[in-house]
């Protein structure tokens, strides 16, 4: 059993590789559990069946994926042995797949990425105003894919299948037990303060020069209030340019 | 200055980066934090592969993609920037406007190729048994070396291009001698970062 679940592991980094808008991930969802598939029911008639049925839509985060991976081959083998419908298997791919997208995003791309990010960035703008030429480069990537990937990324899709797998539809039970609510509100707050921490250290390294300072705090207010109505990206440009231009009048 | 051996290998690993960021892993090796320092090493300015990096990264922070979401890419944003940088020979303001926008528009390619990717997976559809398999891991690499390509071909058209633009960008610019706005510029990302727990 165990060489199909690590088949299916590494198969799962290819999740995303053919993102499309009709079925999103659906092929890499099928590449995924194909070695499963082939275990339970070698090259059958039914196993090229249970490739085409799961080939339609699929969509739901990456990482978390493989918690609903996880629990679909547990399916697919209680489907073999005639204890469940076809029917379970796919309402349950369906229905799951929205929620854990959701848990997902929340958790990983809106907090954890996040909270790496600011320590990262944070590492680097601690060495002050001359912080690119001056911080260890090598501490700063290093330690933000460690960060990322070693206690976040990879422990939670390689649990996540295992888990899932272990415990199929319970799992969201558990999840709901764990409180992953409130791990993530306080890892939020924890990366407001650091972000809030940075700016202040940040701003006193620039102290010799008050118009700087003064400059500093405008720029991160406007950005702060700013970025309600306009895109980032686009304040981002404007602010760029309005830099510019006062950089120009008063320096020069 | 960079030579045309360059631009290809810059091309050329750049592209890997992208990978990461949809159809390989998601590892963030294709975050402006990590890409930055990594090609401004290449490029030999490491340092200011670090100011892009730090800047971009926070800049890009609460772009997520959410569902069909594509956010601006920050890959492109970062690797254009410093090219630009470069080219410029070190016009900040100009880099970073530039590479933002570029970010902007490599979002759409990547929506073109996801709109393309849809055609291409009715090809499991019709097929016999004993090829379906082989055609889901050819499907695979197919996502895998068109985004690639897909890369590389971007900046290998873009980097002539800004070679030009940022010629003529350098005679007629008056804002020259601004290196102090380096300073403030982590305050935007910063900003953003804030609003980002703020809102939500």
């Amino acid at each position: 059993m165990k060489t199909p679940i690590i088949c299916v592991f590494l198969r799962s980094f290819f999740l995303q590789s053919v993102w499309n808008y009709e079925r999103m991930q659906n092929v890499g969802f099928v590449f995924t559990i194909i070695p499963w598939l082939k275990k339970i029911y070698d090259r059958t008639q039914k196993f090229y069946e249970r490739i085409k049925i799961h080939y339609g839509f699929f969509n739901t985060h990456p990482y978390l994926a493989n918690v609903l991976i996880g629990i679909i081959m547990k399916l697919e083998e209680q489907y073999s042995k005639n204890e469940i419908t076809n029917e379970d298997v796919l309402k349950t791919k369906t229905l799951l797949a929205g929620p854990i997208a959701a848990i997902g995003d929340r958790l990983i791309w809106s907090t954890w990425r996040v909270f790496c990010s600011i320590v990262a960035v944070g590492y680097f703008l601690s060495y002050g105003r001359n912080f690119y030429n001056e911080a260890n480069v090598w501490v700063g990537i290093i330690g933000y894919l460690v960060l990322y990937n070693i206690i976040g990324h990879i422990p939670i899709r390689f649990l996540g299948l295992y888990f899932g797998y272990e415990y199929s539809k319970e799992i969201i039970e558990r999840i709901a037990k764990f409180g992953l609510q409130k791990t993530v509100n306080i890892i939020r707050a924890i990366s407001a303060v650091l972000l809030l921490i940075i700016a202040v250290f940040y701003s006193l390294s620039l102290l010799d020069n008050i118009f700087l300072v003064i400059l500093f705090w405008v720029n991160l207010f406007l950005s702060l209030v700013l970025h309600k109505k306009i895109a980032a990206i686009y304040i981002v440009v404007l602010l760029l340019c309005i830099n510019a231009l006062v950089f120009f009048i008063f320096k020069l | 200055m960079i030579t045309e051996i360059q631009f290809l290998l810059i091309s050329l690993i750049s592209s890997v980066f992208h990978l990461d960021s949809l159809v390989f892993g998601q590892f963030m090796f294709h975050r402006p934090i990590v890409v930055g320092p990594l090609l401004g090493f290449l490029m030999g300015v490491p340092q200011y592969g670090v100011l892009f990096g730090c800047i971009l990264e926070l800049v890009f922070l609460s772009l997520i993609p959410v569902g069909i979401k594509v956010p601006p890419d920050a890959t492109t944003a970062t690797v254009v920037s410093l090219v630009c940088f470069k080219l410029s020979n070190g016009n900040i303001i100009v880099s970073l406007i530039t590479g933002i926008l570029l970010g902007i528009i490599y979002k759409y390619l990547d929506i073109l190729t996801r709109s393309l990717n849809s055609m291409v997976i009715n090809w499991i559809e019709n097929a016999k048994d004993d090829v379906i398999t082989t055609r889901i891991n050819l499907l695979v690499v197919y996502g895998i070396v068109v985004t690639y390509f897909r890369s590389v071909l971007f900046y290998l058209i873009l980097f002539p291009l800004l070679n030009v633009i940022t010629k003529n960008i350098n005679k007629i610019c008056l804002i020259t001698n601004i290196n102090d706005l380096v300073y403030i510029l982590p305050a935007i990302g910063i900003g953003f970062g804030l609003a980002h727990f703020v809102e939500k």
